[in-house]
């Protein structure tokens, strides 16, 4: 503690410290930008939101261009049906590949790839999915469409499934699958009647996180599903969706659709965030057993 | 929360002798499902394949180094949108990753416990909100303050000696489209450079302190050395994610096919072009020279991905490392 001879040492131990003092408190003040940024997204969502959401506004169609009032009734009709299509495709395929990376790949250079392919395709853009289903279905059947729009969202839902399942099959302590093949139970008894109702919380959280992701999608919807203006009128007609109406509200010149904009984007937020509320709960249950 | 079996990467042993019906149908569904997904992510590199092969077959590689857009004459160069993308996800990585990493610094290091998840649930709630509405927020309300503020500072105090400065400040623009990525890509720097954090041994910063060092150099000598892998893949995995973002640039870079010449400039990257010109298109060419616009962003984004999960892995090892 004798160096430092031309600085007397508790010079240097305060510089040392203020060095701490400031370095910290920069990284206060990002938190702070960071929390800022979150805080004034959200209220000036509430705050112009919210005067633009009433009973009308989730019941009625839109109202024709110049004339006040409408709602956009079509567009949430229309995301409960592409998350439904999305969810048939997606889930039961998620799932499988899920299950199969946890359960039954093993070490091969096959589900090494597999598993590879899955966390390299989350990080594709989901409009290039959008072109995808664009040529193998919008095109032949010569018109954009409900199912065109869900099969691109459930194309999107597949990896982040797979990836939520691998991942909570994992916790699922290895004694109980020995438990169940010990009792004389086979593979897919043991799988799909031990494994899989353990981490039953879990799976269920990752629906809810894909289904959450999904439903704020809409590049690709722009190539399937188009947007319309009134309730769909098939399966395989164009469809509107909340972040379609959103796109189009927010581009538009009138005050009123930006207010009305701001209500769906209201609606929307305080969807996904209720979602991802419940799912730190669950996850939190999920954890918490025994370990 | 972790379990107290070593993670189960390796299946159960292989049974011997003939398995039951019952295993065979499981087993047959699985694959099913899992050679259905790779048949589907084939196919998609496979379609912009085919779709893109026109104009592959008109304009070579060199579409990726021209300019020029002009679908009356069929003239189609993709540089300003690479270029456009590069300038977009670089400037918003500057912004997010300082902003992101400290963040995430603060909140292991200095905040109490108890506020630890709060503040980071917080935060991460930012990454909840769905793309098209950043998309609203940046054109209705950050592009026209950036407008009045920001870019008419740059304007007279950098842009007469910086041509990157000098330009007409629209409020939609580079400038805007950045800023608003920026907001987006906080919150997965945060979670992921916290993930890295939190792994750092207690007793490896406890023995900094013991020697005499400050928290903050106990911060600096070891615990971010220990966390650099992962807050690297942090960002590698970040950086994926800005060069793909679509909607919120769409709405907010205002729209260009020229070669930006500063910052304030209107353009597209190579998913905002394709989002807001795909139905505009007015020929089988102007179609097919989108589509080669989403396989170079699909090769470029493919890339990155490849590339940050073997990073992430290298370093993840000791529990899953989730993006």
């Amino acid at each position: 503690m004798d160096s430092a001879p031309k600085t007397p040492i508790t010079a240097h131990l305060i510089a040392r410290k203020w060095r701490g003092t400031l370095g910290f408190g920069a990284t206060a003040v990002a938190t702070l930008l960071s929390l800022g940024a979150l805080f004034s997204i959200l209220g000036y969502l509430i705050i112009h939101g919210i005067g633009a959401i009433n009973w009308s506004f989730l019941v009625k169609e839109p109202a024709a261009v110049g004339e006040s009032g409408g709602g956009i009734a079509p567009s949430l009709l229309g995301t409960v049906i592409l998350v439904t299509i999305a969810s048939i495709v997606g889930a039961p395929l998620g799932m499988g590949v899920g299950i199969y990376l946890s359960e039954l790949a093993g070490d091969t250079r096959f589900a090494s790839f597999a598993r590879l392919a899955i966390n390299t395709f989350i990080g594709v853009p989901s409009i290039v999915t959008g072109i995808f289903v664009y040529f193998v279905l919008v095109k032949p059947t010569s018109t954009f469409s409900a199912v065109a729009g869900g099969l691109a969202l459930g194309i999107i839902m597949i990896p982040i499934m797979a990836r939520t399942t691998e991942d909570v099959l994992h916790l699922v302590p290895k004694s109980i699958r020995e438990a169940g093949y010990a009792l004389g139970a086979s593979e897919w008894q043991v799988t799909l009647g031990i494994v899989l109702p353990a981490a039953r919380a879990g799976v269920i959280t990752g629906g809810v996180l894909a289904v959450a992701r999904v439903a704020g999608e809409t590049a690709p919807l722009i190539l399937t599903a188009l947007g319309n203006e009134y309730y769909p009128s098939g399966l395989f007609h164009p469809i509107d969706e909340i972040t379609l109406r959103i796109l189009k509200y927010a581009r538009g010149p009138y005050d009123a659709w930006h207010q009305q904009a701001y209500g769906a984007a209201l609606l929307l937020v305080v969807g996904v965030a209720v979602g991802s509320l419940l799912l730190r709960l669950t996850t939190r249950d999920y954890h918490a057993p025994d370990r | 929360m972790t379990s107290t079996d070593a993670p189960l990467r390796t299946a159960l042993p292989p049974k011997k002798g003939p398995i039951g019906l019952g295993d065979r149908v499981f087993r047959a569904l699985i694959m099913a499902s899992v050679w259905t997904v790779l048949a589907i992510f084939t196919g998609v590199l496979a379609v912009l394949v085919i779709g893109a092969w026109p104009a592959m077959k008109r304009y070579g590689l060199g579409f990726l180094v021209r300019t020029g857009w002009d679908p009356v004459h069929l003239v189609f160069g993709a540089l300003p949108f690479i270029v456009g993308t590069v300038i977009v996800a670089v400037g918003a990585m500057i912004l997010a990753g300082g902003v992101g990493l400290l963040t995430a610094i603060c909140i292991t290091e200095l905040l109490p416990k108890w506020l630890q998840e709060p503040i980071s649930y917080l935060i991460e709630l930012l990454a909840f909100i769905p793309s098209v509405v950043y998309g609203l927020f940046g054109l209705l309300v950050l592009a026209p303050l950036l407008q009045s503020t920001v870019e008419i500072w740059l304007l007279v105090h950098l842009g007469p000696r910086f041509a990157f400065f000098n330009g007409s400040p629209y409020g939609v623009g580079y400038l805007s489209a950045i800023v608003i990525l920026a907001i987006m890509l906080v919150p997965l720097i945060v979670s992921l450079s916290r993930e890295a954090l939190i792994l750092v041994p207690r007793e490896q910063k406890e023995g900094a302190l013991a020697l005499g060092a400050t928290h903050w150099e106990a911060f600096w000598g070891v615990s971010f050395p220990f966390a650099r892998n992962g807050i690297v893949g942090a960002f590698v995995i970040s950086l994926g994610r800005a060069l793909g973002e679509t909607m919120a640039v769409a709405m907010t870079i205002g729209g260009g096919f020229r070669l930006p010449t500063n910052i304030m400039d209107q353009g597209y990257t190579l998913a905002s072009v394709i989002a807001n010109e795909f139905n505009e298109v007015s020929s089988e060419t102007y179609l097919s020279a989108l589509i080669y616009c989403g396989l170079i962003l699909f090769v470029l984004t493919v890339g990155v991905n490849i590339f940050a999960y073997y990073t992430v892995r290298k370093l993840a090892g000791i529990r899953g490392f989730s993006a």
